[in-house]
């Protein structure tokens, strides 16, 4: 981590899976859809504060008079721009939630306050999810007691972790690196310290780590 | 002629009236009182936050602290804080009549809802509570180890203040117009309090349901949303938002009610489109029902219920935009002047707008997936509960302060707070916004180094936002005493409130007033 990270000044995310660009395309998209409104409002509003403030010269003949039906474009526009985003924002999110066939599963157990992992290879782990890249992974989720939340900021990806049955969340990272995981969903008094990391390798790191099932030091898990 | 506040001047004559105005200004002292309690746990969380660690509190008092904010803040004053206040003192004036349909009724309301707080300080006492004001199971039900069954009786019992308050006022507006009040007459406040009024009445309810299915499973172990017992946690959730999200509408409609009244009299212009303002309260009552699940499009609900409820985010969108763009439109060739209640009521538009715009954001599920749960949530919903909402509430306690005591406030003194909380507001929560998108979780007693520089500036924020909330406290109580004395029509406003004196005499009305004509018959002038 770098000096601006240390001291707080860091405003960057990186962007680590296959989705993550198009997520932030429709987020900056949305963005620049705000801004160009609110810029128009507030300039309109201090505008027409200006101008016509009390005692101002401006005039204001017919100020009643009919507008050429100026509230069925404002309906419109929006409904025609909310349309439109609703749509892109459509295809993204089955995108997000339909995986490709042959996915490399890993289980995940999430408790108060950790997260157990079990890959398809035997080999266990706390609090450290190991994912290969450049594949699609697909993580099968449960719960032991309340309702955790598995979230990775740099996936832009997170979904609710239940007990009782199974959630799944998938993604294929495009960069090696160790990313930040939260758990989300308020589960009681440590739920600010139930993360981890999540580690993306190279598809053949990942294949060598995975058939390393002896447990290493740090890594003993339950029995 | 006397007064309502001269009529009676003993502790009991104010404890056991009848009068709506009266009952007004108990619900007014009560919710103030909750408002610094809930107050006070923020500051404390915002204290905790300004560092990394957790050094201040510990995490179960951390968490105890954002749960009490979260209950007081929605069910002991936004909920109640336009329309047990402003709305009872207001609505049967508006409408030219001489009380509330059931004036008992209102003061077991007011009575029901001092119950509900008794439950609440209880909790507290007790040693508080932690599940999140949500109350997500089977944490609350099987695993809390706090006292979520008085903080849930609390919310119970005042719930049904917020039933007995909408019933009265939906009865008073049908029945209780005076002559020549035509529907298309009313004033866009009564509209705003009489849509709330059908919301609270339809979803309150659901909520008192849900609080009985999570105490009967806490308390008897029979399974209703705990899967080891059998049950299904997501239809907690389903009932809860079911509630939850028309109860954002019960706190904004108000607050919109009262931003047209103050825009078009500061503008000295009939509000723009009129007939379009009062559709889009309707829908927005209407559709705003429709849209709980886009608090779930990660919680494991099916994929195309997420999409379909996405989509009604989306639609429930239009009303509010029709709202802005026809407040900004009241402006043009109008002759506005910037007293402390426009102040609020602009600064409430610029809020709204941003609250509402990132509401968007939230709508798009798929933006939603990575944004849910973290700050930027946190930063919307105050835009629109606190930098709306409040914003609202204090314009139009300002507005009608005079009417209300028959005194004036210092008015630069009450412009420089106005400005000086929209500056703290959106110091305070613009940071959390970027905080959101940054990846920061909410509910975290401690965070990542890397966030601490946004969350002082939230923290600085919160000091300027809580000094700017301190300053009408304290100048409107001494104007209560030492204001200069206010006249009937202080502000040239037009609509039935500003024909009576200031305060109004117990019977408002000495005959009934006819109503001839549109509300808001304001011309605007060019010297």
């Amino acid at each position: 981590m770098n000096d601006q990270a240390a001291n707080g000044f860091d405003f960057s995310i990186p962007s680590a899976t296959t989705l993550a660009p198009s997520i932030d395309g429709l987020f900056y998209a949305l963005l620049a859809l705000s801004l160009f409104a609110t810029v128009a409002i507030v300039a309109a509003i201090v505008y027409f504060s200006v101008k016509y403030r009390a005692g101002s010269s401006a005039d204001r003949s017919d100020a009643h008079g009919a507008r050429l039906n100026i509230e069925d474009i404002w309906i419109a526009v929006p409904l025609l721009l909310f349309l439109i985003v609703f749509v892109w924002s459509a295809v993204l999110y089955a995108r997000i939630f339909t995986p490709p066939p042959n996915t490399t599963d890993i289980f995940i157990v999430g408790k108060q306050w950790m997260w157990k992992v079990q890959h398809g290879s035997g080999r266990q782990e706390i609090n450290e999810v190991h994912v290969p890249l450049g594949v699609p992974v697909r993580l099968v989720m449960t719960s032991q007691d309340v309702i955790h939340a598995f979230f990775v900021p740099a996936f832009r990806l997170k979904q609710d972790v239940l007990p009782g049955r199974y959630t799944a969340l998938w993604f294929q990272a495009t960069k090696a690196g160790v990313y930040p995981l939260e758990c989300s969903e308020y589960c009681g008094t440590d739920h600010a310290r139930m993360g981890g990391s999540v580690v993306v390798l190279s598809q053949e790191d990942y294949e060598r780590w995975a058939a390393q099932t002896l447990p290493q030091s740090g890594e003993k898990t339950h029995s | 002629m006397s007064s309502y506040l001269s009529d009676g001047v003993t502790l009991r004559s104010w404890l056991v009236t009848s009068d709506h105005k009266r009952i007004a200004i108990l619900f007014s002292i009560a919710i103030t009182a909750f408002f610094f309690v809930g107050g006070l746990a923020a500051t404390l969380i915002r204290i905790e936050l300004a560092t990394p660690q957790g050094d201040v509190v510990s995490a179960d008092t951390y968490n105890k602290l954002f749960t009490l904010h979260g209950i007081v803040m929605v069910w002991f004053f936004l909920i109640p804080s336009i329309p047990t206040t402003l709305g009872n003192f207001l609505l049967p004036i508006m409408i030219g009549a001489r009380d509330l349909a059931f004036p008992r009724l209102n003061l077991a309301s007011f009575y029901i809802y001092v119950a509900g707080g008794i439950f609440t300080v209880a909790c507290v006492i007790a040693g508080g509570v932690d599940t999140g004001w949500t109350f997500y199971t089977p944490y609350s039900t099987m695993f809390s180890n706090s006292y979520v069954l008085l903080a849930a009786a609390g919310v119970f019992v005042v719930g049904f203040s917020s039933i007995f308050t909408g019933l009265n006022f939906i009865v008073t507006v049908h029945t209780m117009r005076a002559p020549g009040m035509k529907w298309f007459r009313l004033p866009l406040f009564v509209w705003a309090i009489y849509s709330t009024s059908i919301v609270m009445v339809l979803a309150t309810p659901v909520l008192a349901m849900v609080l009985v299915l999570i105490a009967i499973e806490r308390i008897a172990g029979i399974g209703f949303f705990d899967p080891a017992l059998g049950g299904d946690p997501i239809l907690f959730q389903h009932l809860f938002w079911f509630y939850s999200h028309p109860a954002v509408y019960i706190m904004v409609l108000p607050a919109m009610g009262v931003v047209s009244e103050i825009i078009t009299c500061f503008a000295r212009k009939k509000i723009f489109g009129y007939t379009f303002m009062v559709y889009a309260i309707a829908a927005i009552g209407v559709i705003g029902f429709l849209v709980w699940g886009h608090h779930m499009f990660v919680s494991g609900q099916s994929m195309y219920s997420g999409l379909v409820f996405s989509l009604l985010s989306f639609l429930v969108a239009v009303p509010s935009a029709i709202k802005v763009f026809n407040w900004t439109a009241t402006l043009y060739k109008g002759s506005i002047s910037f007293e402390a209640p426009m102040i609020y009521a602009l600064g409430f538009v610029g809020l709204f707008l941003i609250g509402g715009l990132t509401g968007l954001f939230l709508a798009a599920a798929a933006v939603d997936v990575h944004l849910t749960q973290t700050y930027f949530v946190v930063a919307h919903f105050h835009y629109i509960m606190v930098g709306g909402a409040v914003m609202a509430y204090l314009g139009g306690i300002h507005y009608w302060w005079p009417k209300i005591t028959g005194r004036l406030y210092h008015e630069r003194i009450a412009q420089i707070a106005a400005a000086l909380m929209f500056f703290g507001f959106n110091l305070t929560f613009f940071p959390q916004f970027v905080l959101g998108y940054l990846g920061m979780p909410r509910r975290y007693h401690e965070y990542a180094d890397r966030f601490q520089m946004l969350n002082v500036l939230s923290s600085s924020g919160a000091v300027i936002l809580a000094l700017a909330y301190v300053a009408p406290l304290l100048y409107l109580t001494w104007s209560l005493f030492r204001g200069e004395r206010a006249p009937a029509d202080p502000w040239k406003a037009k609509g039935l409130e500003w024909t009576i004196a200031s305060p109004p005499p117990t019977h408002n009305f000495a005959q009934p007033p006819l109503v001839s004509g549109k509300p808001y018959d304001y011309s605007p002038e060019a010297q």
